[in-house]
């Protein structure tokens, strides 16, 4: 008989048809969705958060698990009646570059991250204008901004968001994290954002730590 | 004495195959160019562009035309001929590095003006060092850092020197105090003083600065380092052949477009490697994959292309000079010397080029002397065979007073920071690291540091630019 503990294990080995057929064995089991989504897909990640941390598993290895957690949730979540799945999950995240630099990669591997520790993430992609920040957190109504540069002369546009924020009277609704290359903790607090983080492993760790959570 | 000490990664059909496959994708599937103006030149000049999606292909006959004019060597400012005539290389420390590591301690600091002017006077004094480009002065406005540090090269440097732009605005600017130095534009035409770095948005595509950087240069007469910075795993395949393969299309194209703009440009082909941590998501460009990929990429693009290479020479992911740092710049520098690199970059950088450090720097000219003395071969002739000296030596005889000895005793390489006395005279001079000791060759280097004394006119006209630069360009 399938158990919570068997979809853990493949989920941690990224052995997707299993996962798959795991879930429906517990599903026609009678096993409440949440807590299959609980139990075995949300305690899985977890397990594979810390083989991360201890650097048993790899981003990519990393990635395929949260994948698979993702492609599982499109089944569960219907069957979860009558709950905001956001609320299941660690919170809403707005990520992107800032005005007039076009690199993705980091700010794509950190939303990846972030999404497979659980956080909704909202991309908005590259060179994207302070407005269109200040309109993400109207609409989306994160817990958190995320802004990345990689390019020095970019970075200045970091601090015209968090006053886009405040004239729109958004800052205090928001919390801004900043990253990238050329970023440090010091510039980070000469604009007032709200956090900062070196790389991506440490982003997810900051943002739990923004939320308040372990 | 074998004269082409050399290492081939790549066999003479591997890189057929690679060169097959940049022409295939560059005639059918093109890269994204984001410069009206320069897609309507290449347009005009056969390049296949569809003006909607900014997708330019280049027919083959444009590409193999294009490999034909580039030229295979010229001449650097400070009379450099590359590549090097002896097969030896050229050293350039790296630009845009932001923090520097002070000598003697583990603190860093912001760089500031007065940094980056410190760092190209210690570049000047050091014989080993034939291009120089600076860090970013974290201290001057954003929108003309760039302008300011050119200002800094030109003012304490007469080197070759080697500048990568920040954006499309500063680029008239940096023309401007280029043509300033040279005298006319047809001085700076003759005289190849600055190498501008055009760098593609990997994968496969050009920002509209990079574009301009290479029509300006074509305009000017000046070198371009066609660069590509791939990061395996993230921004191309994490197979070492597949990042060679997309950098070369990238450095291609490059040189494609500065040929179809102005034939005749000279371009340095650039791969710039660098691998994304698997584990962390932390790109590195010295790790062991890296520095492989780098070299196959130089090989490939001198057998390829028939142009002059750059490529990471003496970069460290360290963030000190260390056990760390010296393993990864020997084993670096050792496989792109072996692979024929002209350009060793990342000269004086740690942190995976982050940071400045002048004990790096001093460490790696040391490294730089020992690997050309290596590349220079074992000689073997009659002299150097010494078969007389054997012949007619006594048994249990010495050579130390021969004239053989004496006409031969000063060319092998002393390594100058080298421990070479004896534990009890080493521990009572204060039992002295190489660290120590290079951060006391740094002291003693500081204090003979000076500018360039340039005309009048030359620094007041420049003083001029950078004053119009601030005041159109700063926020």
């Amino acid at each position: 008989m399938a158990s919570y503990k068997e979809l853990q294990q493949n989920l941690v080995l990224g052995q997707e048809n299993k996962v798959e057929e795991l879930i429906s064995s517990l599903l026609d089991s009678g096993n409440n969705p949440r807590e299959i989504m609980e139990e075995g897909l949300m305690r899985g990640m977890s397990v594979v958060g810390q083989k991360m941390k201890a650097g048993e598993m790899f981003l990519p290895e990393v990635l395929l698990s949260a994948q698979i957690v993702r492609k599982c949730m499109e089944v569960l979540q219907p069957l979860i009646v009558g709950e905001t799945l956001s609320t299941a999950l660690a919170g809403k995240v707005v990520i992107g570059t800032v005005q007039g630099d076009v690199h993705s990669i980091g700010k794509d591997i950190v939303a990846l991250m972030l999404q497979s520790a659980g956080f909704t993430v909202v991309n908005l992609g590259a060179d994207v204008p302070p407005e269109k920040f200040v309109q993400a957190v109207h609409q989306e109504q994160p817990y958190i901004i995320g802004l990345s540069a990689l390019v020095t002369t970019t970075m200045p546009r970091m601090r015209d968001v968090i006053e886009a924020l405040r004239r729109s009277n958004l800052r205090e609704k928001v919390r801004v994290m900043v990253g990238g290359a050329p970023v440090t903790q010091g510039f980070a607090d000469s604009i007032g954002a709200d956090g900062y983080a070196p790389d991506a492993i440490s982003t997810v760790d900051k943002a739990k730590q923004m939320m308040g959570q372990p | 004495m074998v004269e082409d000490l050399s290492l081939k990664l790549l066999t003479r059909d591997e890189v057929s195959t690679i060169h097959d496959k940049c022409l295939y994708f560059l005639s059918s599937k093109g890269v994204k160019v984001d410069h009206p103006q320069a897609l309507k030149t290449l347009d005009k000049a056969g390049a296949q562009v569809n003006f909607d999606d900014r997708q330019v292909r280049f027919p083959r006959d444009v590409i193999e035309t294009a490999l034909r004019s580039v030229p295979h060597s010229f001449t650097l400012a400070g009379n450099n001929i590359i590549p090097h005539p002896s097969g030896m290389f050229y050293m350039v420390s790296g630009t845009g590095a932001r923090t520097c590591l002070e000598p003697g301690s583990k603190s860093y600091h912001n760089v500031t003006l007065a940094d980056a002017r410190e760092w190209v006077q210690l570049l000047e004094a050091l014989d080993e060092v034939a291009i120089c480009a600076s860090p970013f002065p974290t201290d001057m406005p954003t929108e003309t850092a760039d302008i300011h540090a050119l200002k800094v090269l030109f003012e304490n440097t007469s080197k070759h020197i080697m500048v990568a732009p920040y954006s499309s605005e500063s680029i008239e600017y940096l023309f401007e105090l280029a043509l300033v130095m040279a005298g006319s534009t047809k001085a700076l035409k003759k005289k190849s003083i600055v190498t501008f770095c055009s760098c593609a948005l990997t994968p496969l595509q050009f920002q509209t600065y990079n574009m301009e950087i290479i029509i300006q240069s074509c305009r000017y007469g000046q070198p371009i380092a066609a660069c590509s910075l791939p990061a395996a795993g993230g921004t191309s395949p994490i197979t070492i052949a597949g990042t060679v393969l997309l950098s070369a299309v990238e450095i291609l194209a490059i040189l494609v477009m500065s040929q179809m703009i102005e034939p005749g440009t000279p371009v340095i082909g650039s791969p710039l490697l660098f691998t994304l941590d698997m584990l962390t998501g932390r790109s590195s460009n010295s790790s062991v994959g890296t520095c492989l990929g780098d070299a196959a990429a130089v090989q490939f693009i001198r057998e390829a292309f028939h142009i002059p290479t750059q490529t990471y020479g003496f970069g460290t992911d360290s963030h000190i000079p260390d056990g760390q740092s010296t393993i990864e710049e020997t084993l670096m520098s050792h496989l792109v010397a072996m692979a024929g690199c002209d350009i060793f970059a990342g000269t004086g950088h740690i942190g995976t080029s982050s940071c400045i450090s002048p004990v790096k720097l001093i460490f790696d000219t040391m490294v730089a002397r020992m690997l050309k003395r290596v590349i220079s071969g074992v000689k073997v002739d009659d002299d150097t065979l010494a078969w007389k000296e054997i012949f007619d030596t006594v048994p249990g005889g010495h050579f130390l007073e021969r004239p053989h000895t004496l006409q031969h005793c000063r060319e092998e390489l002393r390594t100058e920071l080298f421990v070479s006395q004896p534990i009890e005279v080493w521990s009572s001079e204060g039992s002295k690291d190489l660290y120590a000791r290079t951060v006391d060759k740094y002291r003693e280097l500081k204090k003979k540091l000076q500018p360039q004394q340039l005309p009048e006119d030359v620094q007041k006209e420049m003083d001029l630019i950078i004053k119009r630069a601030n005041e159109r360009l700063a926020k």
